[in-house]
């Protein structure tokens, strides 16, 4: 669960910076990316472990 | 085949941005100024050291103070509606930056005290508010058609152009001394034509004010002089500001109003400014320029015709009207009312004022801007609260700021119409 809510974390990250970088304020006008880095940052983290446990555990 | 609600997660991009693209497309946007905290798209009231801010309210010990908006996209139109109480000031008013530099501002009057405590007639039509001292007009209608004298009234945010027939005889009238970067002239013709002969690049602006009558604007740069002017009307006003070029000889200027002002950047500039009355008794002044970059005023008790003296040159000078000779004045606008202007001679003020309403001590006034052709470096909306003449101290306190920026509705047949014209033109 957590791979897919970074997963879509980053797409809307990625396409948000795009968008931002063709049209200014497009996006930061209305919305704190900080959040939605930090957001990214730590589904990435706890995805990350999390499958390691798992990998751990199928060892 | 079994769906997966994990997949749900991938509709937050397309929620997120689909949200924001209808933030910058739709035609009105909404804002509140949230006090004490950071928005990106409203930047904070500042100077910061003239604001003091709380989580609910703003209080203002210093003028001017202004905020920006950055737009996501073109409006039209810009409501903004103040919320405030504890105005110390007698005149508080909200301007919208109308040029690129942001230092010529449009003003709304929130709230003017000394209007509110006028005894006078009043008539209010479509946000017009004529005050007479007299009852002598029964409309703004009439006032318009059949103006009073121009020492007797005063325009505060009004356009009034009081007209009258014989301006229109015919015959020249000519600027022969150097006028350096930009001159507004007003004009009364019915085909007004402009001989310019200038060292630089400049451009001019024609617009129609009235019937016959134009505001004809020569804008150059920084190194452009206009050393001969010629306009095919006798009745040929300067407006608002007069940036002398070095003169080889004195020259007479006349002003009409109550209000001179001049300043010199070049010590060449410094020089003594002779100012002369035409009415009996004649009355003299002189001003002593001494000091660059320093704003040298002179407020004077009537609104008579005066004849400036300029000896050298290479100086601004500023005031309501100009005229080349006290034979063919006219009078293409009034005189704008200041807090502090003497209404002992003035019996009639035209104004575009709405009381605020009040409830509790509390106030309530609403500001609309037409924003539609104002410039927006890097698409940003420059809003200025004044309270003119006020000293330091809690001038005003501010509740609320709420914004609301209407524009054209988004169609994809106007995009297309725009890349088409786009095209076009550059082919």
């Amino acid at each position: 669960m957590l791979k897919h809510l970074f997963y879509s974390l980053l797409i809307t990250f990625l396409l948000l910076a795009i968008a931002e970088f063709i049209r200014p304020g497009f996006a930061t006008n209305f919305l704190n990316i900080n959040w939605l880095f930090l957001a990214l940052i730590v589904s990435g983290i706890l995805a990350l472990t999390k499958s390691k446990k798992n990998n751990k555990l199928k060892v | 085949m079994k769906f997966k609600f994990l997949y749900l997660f991938y509709f937050i991009p397309i929620i997120i941005f689909g949200w924001l693209c209808y933030k910058n497309i739709s035609s009105v946007l909404e804002l509140e100024y949230k006090f004490n905290k950071n928005q990106p798209i409203l930047s904070q009231l500042v100077p910061v050291s003239r604001v003091s801010e709380n989580k609910d309210s703003a209080t203002i010990n210093s003028e001017p103070v202004y905020f920006d908006i950055k737009l996501p996209r073109k409006y039209d139109k810009a409501e903004v509606e103040i919320n405030y109480q504890n105005l110390a000031n007698d005149i508080f008013e909200i301007g919208v930056a109308q040029d690129e530099t942001r230092k010529s501002f449009n003003f709304i009057t929130l709230e003017n005290k000394i209007f509110d405590n006028f005894s006078w007639e009043k008539i209010e039509e479509n946000g017009l508010v004529l005050y007479q001292r007299k009852n002598r007009y029964k409309s703004i209608n009439e006032f318009l058609i059949n103006p009073p004298a121009f020492e007797e009234t005063l325009a505060y945010h009004a356009e009034a152009s009081p007209i009258k027939a014989e301006f229109l005889a015919k015959g020249k009238s000519i600027i022969d001394f150097p006028i350096k970067n930009f001159i507004k002239i007003i004009t009364y013709s019915d085909n007004p034509e402009i001989i310019v002969d200038a060292v630089g690049e400049y451009k001019v602006n024609k617009i129609l004010i009235n019937k016959n009558l134009f505001k004809i604007e020569l804008v150059g740069d920084e190194s452009t002089i206009f050393n001969r002017i010629e306009i095919n009307s006798l009745y040929v006003a300067i407006l608002d500001k007069i940036n002398f070029g070095k003169l080889q000889k004195t020259q007479d200027i006349y002003l009409a109003g109550s209000r001179f002002l001049t300043k010199v950047e070049k010590s060449y500039g410094l020089q003594e400014i002779i100012i002369k009355g035409l009415t009996r008794p004649v009355k003299e002044s002189k001003i002593n320029i001494n000091e660059l970059f320093m704003p040298y005023t002179q407020v004077f008790a009537n609104r008579d015709i005066k004849k400036i003296s300029v000896s050298k040159g290479d100086i601004e000078i500023e005031g309501s009207i100009f005229f080349l000779n006290s034979k063919y004045l006219f009078y293409p606008r009034y005189e704008v009312f200041y807090g502090d202007a003497d209404l002992s001679e003035v019996n009639y003020i035209l104004a575009r004022y709405v009381t605020p309403k009040e409830e509790y001590e509390v106030k309530t006034n609403t500001a609309v801007f037409d924003i539609k052709e104002i410039p927006t470096p890097y698409r940003k909306l420059r809003f200025l609260f004044s309270l003119p003449d006020s000293t330091s101290g809690d001038i005003v306190q501010i509740n609320s700021i709420n914004i609301r920026l209407i524009g054209e509705k988004f169609s994809i047949k106007k995009i297309f119409e725009k890349i088409y014209y786009t095209l076009i033109t550059n082919h």
